[in-house]
């Protein structure tokens, strides 16, 4: 390191050198790390052992460029330094190619970006549609670069940083490298602690956590997150010669100056008001600052001090909870709200004395399944109601006449359709009231440090507190209160449509930056399926949902953390199946028969070998993820997976009725009326929960739907996209079609087919399982298919230009072909859902039933008796 | 061989189960084709050979159509019974519809054949039904027909035994050629002419499917057409259908109302356009595609290339790629859909001026009418002046094809 009181030449002209000497390594560095990623099979061990190794070379280098200029005076900083470090290349580096010039257009340094907080990070990202998996590899990247960058600076020693392996791609087993594991999240604690100019944590009683995604409690900080979305910060911008220079993103002043900014501001030695107080400043959610201020602003004493400090403040390797940006302080109780970056005041939890408030004393661990509430601009959550009739569609603006979604934090309401739509940012400026969300504000909950975290982590799929670990009490400061017990009743978002995107960021964050991570597990779900006492349980789900950051089909954080949990709980080893006779061929490969606690049915997925095997994996496994969610009685009973390759199988409870396809063509005379009701409406009922749960079944059709005892069965839901992967399904120029299955397809759908069948990505949704209900309305009216026996071409072009079968077949009265009629709707649009349609089959006029039980089976008596 | 009478016999009580077919279902392995068959051959063969001569008299044939017709039959019933076991796999011809085709020996008489296989999951009677329609094949005897040795089922799939034909469908011969030059194409359009004519007038039924790939020629310069849908069964219990980049189906097929025969016009008019440009013509090429296809000279050229076989300059894309629809911002694939709404809505194809006789684009013109009662019929096309020209028109197909493919001429009957 540069002796800092070397002559101000000297010192300019030894960093530049070891700037451009870091540059040259840097630059040859990166052509060999690009050679290993694009040319090596990533496969490989050593490959990965090799781009490991690179990674962290490449880190310490420009970590060497970042120290040359840190110590460097701040005048001498910029002029001299300013081309170092590259950000652009950094970017490439990273491996985020596509967002390159984008973010580096908007002026960012590798500065800033360190300097941002996870949250902000990823906002960043979204805002340039950045994959996951990018702001994982950008997030863990930067994290090391910091944690090292820190270390070599003030060589802090509790900075487990070694330096043995500061990679940051995904393939690494999460124990393989516990280093990088642990330490980002303390450097980033620092980063922010060394901003802040605010009296340090020892004059500090509070023990509130700083950090989380937390609930808001108040509304304060709406007002706040408004404005920050809307503008610029609220806070008066600082006036710093290298604002400038930051970026243009509301950018928050340096906490030090805040102070005197914000006119309510008093200094206050509890840290309580601290951070009430900060929180209502909570400016710089999106801004970006600079590191290189933060360290010039900040003295090196400082730094000691609150670096010496950290020991006492953190419990050992949970220090991702400063890493966390506290999201929220609540203004009316006037305690909380620490700016993410505040200050080292905000941190320790956990040996402080427990601040109690008469509003917001207590602060309860926080189940990363708690509704994600902040006020960072956030996902909807939004559940369907019936209510919602009558009311106006916030997107279209329209009425909203059938059961629509509304957002449980925002309120937001919207048709089903309009969902998607929606202004992607949750404002919830309504949650407040619900009292259910706050818990009384008079409790008093004492921490609880150890197993309280456990415990959510364990119950949740997204794991999102790494504070698990032993020590650390999985702190939220905004909260204003929680009863324990309420900390237990939190609502785990159980609807996976409603993905918590922002909460599984940080688990998965969590997870790679926590060292908790002790068993080499890698991908082998099967063993992470043994341990399982109650501490350790949570280790497995971590190294799995890193392990499943691999995925790169994977964009949905939220699946790739129950996937974990998928493999725990649904891994079915290949070798305990029993496997019989062949009961059929699909799309995707043969069904077996076959035993495993008893009957089952074994769809064997028949893959491709010439598909890359990670992904069909990955494909896989979140269709599994998906399966697991469907609990109805109308829907066939999701035993597990075999999720080795290359046994890729789904096991079900087997069916041993017979399909609806094979039933109504096998009476003779049409299946009758109140039958077909009957059929219709479980049918419906068992596809209005799997939208409910938003799924969309894809590949609804009679052959897919069993009765049993008069019940009706839906398989096959959500499996059509694992049959892209699967053999026999890409020959060439040709789509195969198979039989019957053209006349399911809604016309939107339908209009779509590419003769390349490799590339089925066809317009599923909702809407076109309606048009396939349709047509299995159809078949239990007349007992065909619709446009039976003509040619493809001759089905899509019809189908295509919204041309129907003709009904001159149909028995029954106009009511049960309108109902057709709707469900064939062209205009998507226009086509009912699942609960209209049941209202509609109950209004079907039925007939009285047959004295003579002329008709076999099937129906079961019960079912029979509701006509009655 | 089996004569008319025994064909019939199954086929008409067989609306039910045929009484013979009753026992076989219980699974019979490899040799499905139950004993009804094994009867036939031994029962009726000089007597359907008689018949069968007489019936080539009352073709329209000249001597040596009729000669090579009575040596495939005399070979034929050397071969008698096919059975799975009797072939030496030699190769792999295509992959089409809903199946593969393979060259094979037969082993006993050692005649090389074409064996199209396609995978069925299918009941016994089901497939005994297949087997018993496929047998009108054997009535098919037309020079302009491929030769139907017989069928069988085993092990999950029909097999389908028919004359190897050397050259190959038009579509492969298309491949090489570049296009297909005009004297070449007025002998094709003969031959298909006839041998749908053949189909319609002596069995009653029509094609359903042609296009270039189920035109077959041979190096003794023979044009044949194969894959008429014969058996509705067949077609009904084909596991998967393949939709491809191209389609030959006519408007009103595709608008799901009656169509006939006419329908087949339609789709050997389209066949025609494509052969001739080069390239599937919907949606047609602009005139600057046109420009690059044809040279000034397009006419000595085609004369030219029918003499030596030298490829032809077809389109820069080779006829496997996918159209680019008009006005598209660029190759994105068309939709299955687009491409049939363009057959239904847009202007039909036709031959580009100038470059072809008139004659040609004139006949093209008449079969690519998109109202079906407006296309030329069968017999008022056999009349027309291309026709007739082309029948004139003496032309060396089968060296043009052995240039073309680069196969050795058949030297064993010329």
């Amino acid at each position: 390191m540069v002796d800092s009181s070397e002559a101000e030449n000297g010192e300019i002209k030894r960093a530049i050198s070891m700037c451009t000497t870091a540059q040259d390594m840097i630059d040859f560095t990166a052509i060999k790390l690009k050679g290993l990623r694009e040319q090596c099979d990533p496969s490989e061990e050593i490959t990965q052992k090799e781009i490991r190794d690179t990674e962290t070379k490449l880190i310490k280098l420009f970590s060497k460029q970042l120290v040359a200029k840190t110590q460097l005076k701040a005048e001498d900083n910029k002029k001299h330094l300013s081309e170092y470090p590259k950000t652009e290349q950094w970017l490439t580096i990273v491996g985020l190619k596509s967002y390159i010039s984008d973010i580096v257009k908007r002026g960012l340094s590798l500065n800033s970006l360190l300097d941002m907080t996870v949250e902000e990070l990823k906002n960043l990202l979204k805002r340039y549609e950045a994959k996951e998996d990018d702001f994982h590899k950008l997030n863990n990247a930067l994290q090391n670069l910091k944690n090292w960058t820190d270390k070599q600076l003030h060589g802090d020693s509790r900075n487990s940083c070694d330096g043995d392996d500061l990679s940051w791609s995904n393939y690494k087993s999460a124990s393989s490298s516990p280093f990088s594991s642990s330490s980002p999240k303390y450097s980033t604690a620092s980063g922010r602690q060394s901003v802040s100019s605010l009296p340090s944590e020892a004059s500090q009683p509070l023990s509130l956590p700083t950090p989380s995604q937390s609930t808001p409690s108040s509304p304060v900080p709406y007002i706040d997150r408004d404005r920050i979305r809307r503008t610029p910060p609220p806070t008066p911008p600082l006036v710093r010669p290298k604002a400038a220079n930051n970026s243009r993103y509301p950018s928050t002043p340096p906490p030090n100056k805040k102070n005197h900014l914000i006119p309510e501001y008093q200094p206050i030695k509890k840290s309580k008001s601290h951070e009430s107080q900060l929180a209502n400043k909570v400016t710089d959610i999106d801004g970006i600052k600079a590191l290189h201020k933060q360290i010039m602003t900040i003295k090196e004493e400082e730094f000691d001090s609150r670096y010496k400090k950290k020991p006492n403040l953190y419990l050992p390797n949970n220090n991702e909870i400063l890493f966390r940006r506290p999201s929220d302080g609540s203004e009316a109780g006037g305690s909380r709200g620490p700016s993410g970056h505040a200050s080292p005041i905000l941190p320790s939890p956990i040996h402080s004395p427990i601040y109690i408030d008469d509003h917001n004393s207590l602060v309860v661990p926080k189940s990363p399944k708690t509704p994600y509430i902040n006020h960072y601009p956030s996902n909807h959550r939004f559940e369907t109601k019936f209510s919602l009739i009558g009311s106006i569609c916030d997107t279209c603006h329209k009425h909203i006449l059938l059961p629509g979604k509304i957002c449980r934090e925002c309120k937001y309401k919207c048709h089903r359709d309009c969902a998607g739509k929606a202004a992607p940012l949750c404002a919830p400026n309504l949650y407040l009231l619900d009292p259910n969300r706050h818990g009384s504000p008079s409790m008093v909950h004492k921490l609880r440090p150890n197993h309280s975290c456990t415990e959510f982590t364990k119950d949740s799929e997204s794991s999102s507190c790494n504070s698990s670990t032993p020590s650390s009490p999985f702190l939220n400061p905004h909260k204003e209160s929680y009863t324990p017990s309420q900390g237990l009743a939190f609502e785990f978002p159980d609807n996976p449509l409603e993905n918590d995107l922002t909460g599984s960021t940080y688990s998965v964050h969590t997870v790679r930056n926590g060292d908790v991570i002790g068993s080499n597990t890698s991908d082998d779900s099967s063993k992470t399926l043994e341990g399982s006492n109650t501490s350790e349980k949570t280790l497995p789900e971590r190294v799995n949902s890193v392990d499943s950051q691999d995925d790169p089909l994977g964009g949905n954080l939220w699946r790739q953390n129950s996937l974990s949990v998928t493999l725990k709980e649904w891994d079915i080893p290949y070798e305990q199946l029993v496997i019989e006779e062949s009961i059929g061929t699909g799309r995707f490969g043969i069904v077996y028969k076959g035993h495993w606690h008893g009957k089952v049915a074994i769809k064997m997925l028949h893959m491709d070998s010439d598909t890359d095997n990670q992904a069909q994996l990955s494909a896989f496994k979140q269709e599994v993820a998906m399966l697991k969610k469907t609990r109805h009685d109308n829907l066939i009973l999701f035993m597990g997976a075999c999720m080795k390759p290359p046994h890729l199988a789904i096991v079900t409870s087997y069916c041993s009725g017979q399909t609806l396809y094979a039933y109504v063509r096998s009476t003779k005379e049409k299946v009758q009326m109140n039958k077909a009701i009957l059929v219709a409406s479980q049918i419906a009922q068992g596809m209005g929960y799997l939208h409910a749960r938003g799924i969309v079944h894809k590949d609804l059709k009679s052959k897919n739907i069993f009765l049993e005892n008069g019940k009706v069965v839906i398989t096959d839901f959500g499996l059509f996209n694992v049959t892209r992967l699967c053999h026999g399904n890409r020959k060439g120029e040709w789509l195969n079609i198979s039989p019957g299955w053209l006349c399911y397809l809604a016309p939107e759908v339908i209009r779509q087919l590419q003769p390349l069948s490799g590339k089925l990505d066809l317009p599923f949704s909702e809407k076109s399982d309606i048009y396939a209900f349709g047509t299995v309305w159809y078949e239990l009216l007349c007992g065909e298919w619709p446009f039976r026996n003509q040619p493809p071409e001759t089905v899509i072009w019809q189908v295509g230009k919204g041309l129907k079968q003709s009904l001159g077949s149909i028995s029954g009265t106009r009511e049960f072909k309108d109902l057709l009629m709707m469900c064939w709707t062209f205009n998507n649009s226009d086509r009912p859902d699942f609960a209209w349609i049941l209202k509609a089959l109950d209004r079907l006029p039925k007939k009285p039933l047959h004295r003579s039980p002329s008709h076999p089976i099937h129906i079961s008596r019960s079912a029979e008796s509701v006509f009655t | 061989m089996p004569n008319k009478k025994g064909l019939r016999l199954p086929s008409t009580s067989g609306d039910g189960m045929p009484p013979v077919a009753v026992p076989a279902p219980t699974p019979p392995p490899p040799v499905a084709v139950p004993t009804v068959d094994a009867e036939k051959p031994t029962n009726t063969g000089t007597a359907s050979m008689e018949a069968l001569a007489l019936k080539l008299k009352e073709l329209d044939i000249n001597t040596q159509q009729r000669e090579r017709l009575e040596m495939f039959l005399t070979q034929k019933q050397q071969v008698g019974e096919l059975t799975p076991d009797d072939f030496d796999k030699l190769g792999e011809l295509g992959a089409g519809n809903g199946g593969v085709v393979l060259k094979v020996r037969h082993i006993p008489s050692s005649l090389i054949m074409a064996r199209k296989l396609i995978h069925l999951e299918i009941k016994p009677a089901v497939r005994i039904q297949i087997i018993r329609e496929l047998k009108v094949l054997h009535e098919c005897n037309s020079p302009f027909i491929v030769g139907f040795y017989g069928a069988f089922y085993s092990d999950g799939e029909i097999s389908i035994c028919m004359e190897y034909m050397d050259g190959g469908s038009l579509d492969l011969i298309l491949k090489k050629a570049g296009r297909i030059p005009e004297p070449i194409l007025g002998k094709v359009t003969v031959a298909v002419l006839k041998g749908l004519t053949y189909l319609r007038e002596k069995h009653q039924i029509m094609h359903r499917d042609v296009k270039p790939s189920n035109i077959l020629v041979n190096g003794r310069g023979e044009i044949k057409i194969c894959d008429f849908g014969v058996s509705g069964q067949l077609i009904d219990s084909m596991a998967n259908s393949f939709v491809g980049t191209r389609s030959y189906m006519s408007p009103e097929r595709l608008q799901g109302t009656h169509y006939s025969v006419q329908s087949d016009i339609w789709s050997m008019g389209l066949s025609i356009v494509e052969m001739a440009i080069g390239r599937y013509p919907i949606p047609p090429p602009d005139s600057k595609d046109l420009a690059s296809i044809f040279g000034d000279k397009a006419m000595e050229e085609h004369l030219e290339a029918t003499k030596t076989g030298k490829p032809l300059v077809g389109t820069n894309r080779n006829s496997f790629n996918f159209p680019t629809p008009p006005g598209s911002d660029g190759p994105r694939p068309m939709a299955i859909f687009e491409l049939l709404e363009y057959i239904v809505n847009e202007p039909p194809p036709s031959l580009p001026k100038g470059k072809f006789s008139d004659e040609a684009i004139d006949f093209v013109d008449k079969c690519l009418k998109k109202n079906p009662s407006d296309r030329a019929d069968l017999a008022s096309l056999m009349v027309h002046p291309f026709v007739k020209k082309s029948e004139e028109m003496e032309v060396d197909i089968g060296s043009w094809v052995c240039k073309v493919m680069n196969i050795k001429p058949d030297t064993k009957s010329s």
